[in-house]
Order: structure tokens, then sequence, then C-alpha cells
């Protein structure tokens, strides 16, 4: 593998060129291969074999592997030194990107989380980890639609156990 | 969503990282929400990353479990924080006494200073020598020794010691405004009382009518006025016209007003007019009075000020008592003799003068005073009753 210094003046030559991915559902998406190599798991496939024209993807559906995409494409444009976008500008683009429904949002941080996005996967966590905060457990399973299947005496004992956070 | 119709399908490393930006009363939460959360917000793992999160916590020389590490600073933390809370609760009282003691003693070193000798000398004059003489008592001396006889003496002292305390240039404009008013009073006071005083001994060298004899007062109640007037102007404040502007005008118009009547009464060009009529100059300004002790105990009433009050405020009780009794007797309805007339203001006078000893000697702190201006114009009442009796 090049040094890191060679990687970042000239990329690998294994990743120029398109590559398709195919979803669960069997949608395709041609992309290029830099892009779809944020994914580390992509990344590793591709490092493997540079000849494969396409890649199943039996774990992500299409809807998701669309946002996956999405995410990399801007986030390869707006990383680049040249590219004029500010960390501001892209923290407000991805505050925007996980504005989406819950179904949606448990989706992303499976796909990041099989694709092995870090970034994504960091991303999406801390969303839902900023709707568990300041929240009663019980608003917390009415929230996320959480059965409860702790008896009252474990519930008891375990608010016991923290209470001195409390006083 | 994480927990519906795919259940358990998050797996624990991804719930992990949502955990892992969890403070820890969330933390406490979310292990509250079903069996597997509990299983995983319990691991240590949490509980070292909250635990290094917080700079100011130094490296624990033994770990039990991060979580009780965690817990023993986090207690520490809020006992140290709650007696720092304490602490400073107890200081900001120990401080709020302080400023008590001290508005008590600022207000007393000066008053303390400014009355002794002006009482001293204002109690045996017009209070004792003055109604003994009009009531025929005295009638081998001679009405100018009696008037100027410590007034002039120890009225002047009690400038000198007042002014050597009180630093103008320091004070807020409602300070400047009252010594203007109030500690300066003496000046015009004494001079008229020498006027009078020398009339009445030398008829036939000076002989001023009383009115004339009041001009340095007159003078001086239209300059405390102006300096009233510009103040309230200056303020704007409808709460300050009240406060400020009620009993002080009040006080500076009387002193404009109830000397030209007396003045006039005297020298015989308002005839026979009757006392009480003559004095509504000084029933409006007991008025102005009651208004403002009322406010001082309203603003003061959580402070143990009771002795602050009746020493400063309250003087116009004793004063409308005798203003009523000195009518009466003016006007010929009860014929009580003069010496008697004065025994409220007499009584209010050895109160003052034993918790102003009592507090001088307590508190001597830096200069500031409060009340010299309604107090002196009470004295000042007393002394144009004095003169009133010496007329009639």
């Amino acid at each position: 593998m090049a040094t890191p210094a060679a990687a970042a003046a000239a990329p690998a030559p294994q990743l120029e060129g398109d590559i398709k991915l195919v979803s669960e559902d069997a949608h395709e998406f041609v992309t290029p291969k830099n892009v779809a190599a944020q994914c580390k798991m992509i990344k590793t496939m591709l490092e493997v074999s540079e000849e494969q024209e396409f890649i199943n993807l039996p774990n992500v559906k299409g809807k998701e592997l669309e946002k996956v995409i999405e995410y990399c494409r801007y986030h390869v444009q707006a990383d680049k030194p040249d590219s004029g976008v500010s960390d501001n500008d892209k923290k407000t683009w991805d505050e925007n990107f996980v504005k989406v429904d819950k179904e949606t949002l448990f989706n992303l941080i499976m796909a990041a989380n099989y694709l092995d996005v870090k970034s994504l996967l960091d991303l999406t966590c801390a969303t839902v980890a900023n709707m568990l905060k300041n929240k009663t457990p019980e608003e917390i399973r009415r929230e996320f639609n959480i059965k409860n299947d702790l008896t009252p005496e474990e519930e008891e004992e375990i608010k016991r156990e923290s209470a001195w956070l409390y006083q | 969503m994480l927990g519906t119709h795919r259940k358990h399908t998050l797996p624990p490393d991804v719930v992990g990282i949502i955990f892992g930006s969890l403070n820890a009363r969330d933390l406490a939460n979310v292990a509250c929400v079903c069996r597997s959360w509990h299983e995983l917000a319990k691991s240590d793992y949490f509980w070292e990353r909250l635990y290094h999160l917080k700079p100011q916590w130094d490296e624990p020389t033994y770990v039990n479990t991060w979580r009780d590490a965690y817990k023993n600073k986090f207690l520490n933390e809020k006992q140290r924080r709650k007696e720092a809370g304490l602490a400073a609760l107890r200081s900001l009282n120990a401080q709020k006494r302080e400023r008590v003691y001290q508005d008590v003693g600022n207000a007393s070193y000066p008053h303390g200073l400014f009355f002794m000798p002006l009482m001293s000398s204002l109690i045996i004059t017009f209070f004792v020598l003055a109604p003994m003489k009009a009531d025929g008592w005295l009638d081998g001396l001679s009405w100018g020794w009696v008037i100027s006889f410590l007034v002039f003496g120890l009225g002047c002292l009690s400038i000198i010691c007042t002014y050597l305390t009180v630093d103008l240039a320091r004070g807020s404009d409602h300070d400047r405004l009252l010594i203007i008013g109030g500690i300066f009073l003496p000046i015009p006071g004494t001079l008229s009382f020498l006027l009078v005083a020398l009339r009445a001994q030398f008829p036939e060298w000076v002989g001023l009518p009383v009115t004339v004899c009041f001009v340095p007062v007159y003078l001086h109640a239209l300059y405390a006025l102006g300096v009233l007037l510009w103040f309230l102007l200056k303020e704007g404040e409808l709460r300050k016209w009240v406060i400020v502007g009620i009993p002080y005008g009040t006080v500076a118009l009387e002193f404009l007003v109830q000397p030209l009547l007396v003045g006039l009464r005297c020298d015989g060009l308002l005839g026979a007019a009757s006392w009480f009529v003559l004095l509504v100059p000084t029933w409006v300004t007991i008025f102005g009075l009651v208004v403002l002790t009322l406010y001082v105990m309203t603003e003061f009433r959580r402070c143990r000020l009771v002795v602050f009050v009746l020493w400063s405020f309250v003087f116009w009780i004793p004063l409308t008592v005798t203003a009523v009794l000195l009518c009466l007797r003016l006007d010929g309805l009860w014929g009580i003799r003069f010496v008697f007339i004065l025994i409220p203001p007499y009584i209010y006078l050895v109160v003052l003068f034993i918790t102003t000893l009592v507090l001088f000697g307590v508190a001597i702190y830096e200069t500031n005073r409060h009340s010299t201006c309604p107090r002196v114009c009470c004295f000042w009442c007393y002394c144009s009753y004095a003169l009133c009796c010496h007329a009639v």
C-alpha cells in the first residue's frame, strides 16, 4: 500500500472508475469507486479484488443505500481541500441529512454499521442519543415503542441504585 | 424503532455508541427502560468514560468499579458545592447584617456629632428656659439672653462638627440634597434667632419687625426648594416625587411660609387670626413626615431599624401633640402652661438623646446621613413655637 503522504497526493489507482452496488431489494447504484470506498466494508472488498464490476449488499435496502451514497458523495466532495465548504456548512448539512423518520434513521444506523461508515454511524447514533436525553424511562419507552420487560421490583431496585444521581 | 418490529436488532455495539454519548443521569434513565438496555448500561465502560470527562477529577488510586469511583467523586463534589453554597449564603447574610449595622452607624455618626450640641442647646434653651420665661418664672432674665444663650454657641459648634465629618463631594445627589437642606439650616436659623433676640433685648436699636428677622430662613427655604426641584426634575421618577418630593417639599415650603405667617401675626398684621389656622403649613408638613415615616418603615421593615425609625422619622408625633397644645393655649382655649406644652418633645428628645448616645458609642463608621433635614425642621418648628410664646 502507498504511504499516507502518497495516498493523499494521488488517490490509489484502484479507486478510479465506477462500481455498481446492488441492494437487498435489487436496486442498482452506479457509484464512483472513491465514493463507495467511504464505506470501509466496500473499500476492503475493492482492495481484495480490483476487477469486480458489482458488489452485492444483501443487508441494505435500496432506500438506505441511496442515502448512504448521498452522504458519502457529499463528504467526498466537501472534504476536498479546495471545495470551499466550511465545517459549519458540513454540520448543517449533516443535521438536515438525519432529519428523517425514526424507521429510516434506524435502518440508516444498521446500514452504516454494516457498511462500516464510521462518521455516518456516529452521526446517526448521536441523533438517537439526543432523542434519549432528559427523558424519563417511561417517556423513552413511549417514544421508541419499547416494551418494559422489567418487573416493578427490578425497576425499583435499578432506580434505587442510581438514586444518588438525583439527590 | 429500537424495539418494535425488529426487536433487539440494533447490535449491542451500536447501542453502546448511542449510550456512550449520554451523561450520567441519562445513562441511569435508559438503564430503567428494559432489561437488555439495563444489562448494557451497567457496563463500567460508560462510567469510565464519564469519569474521564471530568478534567477536575484526579485519577483514582484504587478502582473497584468506575461507577463507584464516579459516584464517590460526584457525591464529594456535590457536598463541596453545597458547603460552598452555604458558606456563600452565610457570608452574604453576614454582609447584609453588617450593612444594616453600618446603615445605623453611618446615620448615627454624623447625626450624633450634629445633634448632641444642638439638641443640648435647644433642650435647655427652648424647652426649659423659654417656657419658664414665658410663664413668668424668669422675669429677671431678658429674652435676648434666653434665646441666644446656647443656641448660637452650640448651634455653631454642631455645624462645624458636621461640616468636618460630612464629605459633600462623595455623597449621592440625594445625600447632598439632605445636607444642603438640613445641615446648613442652623446658619440661617441661628441668624434669625439672633435677630429676634437682639430685637427683644434692645428694641430701641434693632427695631426690625419679626417678619424681617426671619429673612435668612426664607432665603434658605427658597434655596432648599430650588435644590429639591432640580433633583426631582433630574430624577424624573414618580416614585422619587412621592417619597422625596412630598416630605422634603412640604418641609421646605413650611420653612418658607410658616415663619412668614408667624412673623406677620407677631407684627400684628394678621390681627387675631387663629393659631390653628396659622399653623396650616405645619400640619401639611406633619402629613409629609407621616408619608416619609411610612415609606421608611416599609423599606426597612426587615432590618432591625426600629430604633433608627424611632430616632429619625417619628418626631412628628410629639411635634403634633405640642403644636395642638400650643394652639389651644395661644387661642386661649386652654390655659396650660408653656412648660407642660413642651413635655412631649422633651420626652422624645430625651429618648433620642439616649439612643443617640448608645448608637454613637456602638457604631462609629464612615459618614453618611439620611434624615438630617426633617429633624432639623422639627427643631425649627419648636424654635418658632418658642418664638411665638415670646411674642404672645
